[in-house]
């Protein structure tokens, strides 16, 4: 992902800090204190705690968990950067590889050891492993748009928002495989695929052609996918933990709502979503004469 | 102090608590009535606090 800006010297150890500190507080919260029939929901439409539903609830809570710091993080830079500035300071935000650097290995330290022996029952060390990989590329897209935040909030919302065209591609274009197990029928889900997908299409084209007429914002096709990745599986996973749950079951999602069955479908979608932005950005080069 | 820039604080708080106001309220509330009413629908609503966290009283749309 390209970056445009000077990264600098606030104290990326500080934030690696408080991410490793969220994260890990999060995870213990969530696997050692919190009731796991709640959280991962076991025993509802009868699960149990290493079916295959539930194994995918506990590699979500990586995203979940990424979704969160992204959101904190966004907004601590942003207040950082329009604070600085109200003193007339410049604040550098710090470069996002160095904090994810920095805290990989309390987190990946921390989080191992909660889930492998705290409460029951506690997780074989190879899915713990698996969760932890999933947080750590998690962490990765969460701490990315920090930077764009502090010093560009204007960019970073026309980035969402053309992105948000991208999210049929990632999350709708699989309800084609739905009718193979029963969910919905063979017209309804070619009808939300195509439908979706053909909207998703005109308005990212449409705010992609408006944001460099308008803002003379340009975005290369990684930062749009990335984006489409932070807000699609980030933002969404918790936002359906925080609010598409009931009051009683703050539970975590399972892979169904975002992903794919089969992996041939998951990678036509991951396609579908990289054609969609390189199409953006070339009409964004097309009408907007070079990358700013 | 710069007073365009404490105009961009004031303005973009608003707006972050504006955003998870609409969030709670549209979706949290939603939920919170299907859940009330699939209670009601199995007559466990009066007593489901008292009831085993171990029962997952759950409709089938949450996953």
């Amino acid at each position: 992902m390209r970056s445009n800006f000077r990264h600098g010297s606030a104290a990326p150890v500080f934030w690696a800090g408080l991410v490793s500190a969220s994260v890990t507080g999060l995870y213990y919260y969530w696997f050692a204190v919190a009731d796991r029939y709640a959280i991962f929901l076991y025993n509802h439409l009868g699960g149990r705690p290493f079916d295959e539903t539930t194994t995918s609830r506990y590699w979500m809570s990586g995203l979940v968990a990424s979704g969160a710091v992204m959101v904190g993080y966004l907004v601590l830079n942003w207040y950082a950067a329009r604070i600085s500035a109200l003193f007339r300071r410049q604040y550098r935000p710090p470069d996002w590889r160095q904090v994810w650097l920095y805290s990989a290995l309390p987190i990946s330290i921390g989080v191992f050891t909660i889930t492998t022996t705290l409460n029951h029952p506690t997780l074989p060390p190879i899915l713990a492993i698996q969760c932890l990989g999933i947080l750590l590329v998690g962490l990765a897209f969460a701490l990315w748009p920090g930077s764009i935040a502090a010093l560009q909030p204007a960019r970073l919302a026309w980035m969402v928002i053309i992105s948000a065209g991208l999210l049929p591609p990632l999350l709708l274009l699989r309800v084609i495989e739905l009718p193979s197990v029963g969910t919905v029928s063979q017209g309804t889900a070619l009808a939300i695929a195509v439908t979706t997908n053909a909207a998703g299409i005109v308005w990212s084209a449409g705010a992609g052609w408006l944001s460099v007429r308008i803002a003379g914002q340009q975005f290369s096709a990684g930062e749009l996918a990335a984006s489409a990745v932070c807000t699609g599986y980030l933002g969404l996973s918790l936002l359906h933990h925080l609010f598409l749950t009931p009051p009683d079951f703050r539970y975590i999602t399972s892979t169904a709502n975002f992903f794919a069955l089969t992996w041939e479908m998951q990678l036509a979608s991951w396609a579908a979503v990289a054609g969609l932005a390189f199409f953006i950005h070339h009409i964004q080069t097309l009408f907007g004469g070079g990358y700013q | 102090m710069n007073k365009g820039e404490l105009l961009h604080l004031v303005v973009g708080t608003i707006l972050i608590v504006l955003f998870f106001i609409a969030f709670e309220s549209i979706f949290s509330s939603t939920q919170a009535s299907t859940y009330k009413g699939y209670l009601y629908q199995l007559d466990l609503y009066a007593d489901h606090h008292s009831a085993s966290s171990h029962n997952v009283y759950l409709p089938a749309v949450f996953r």
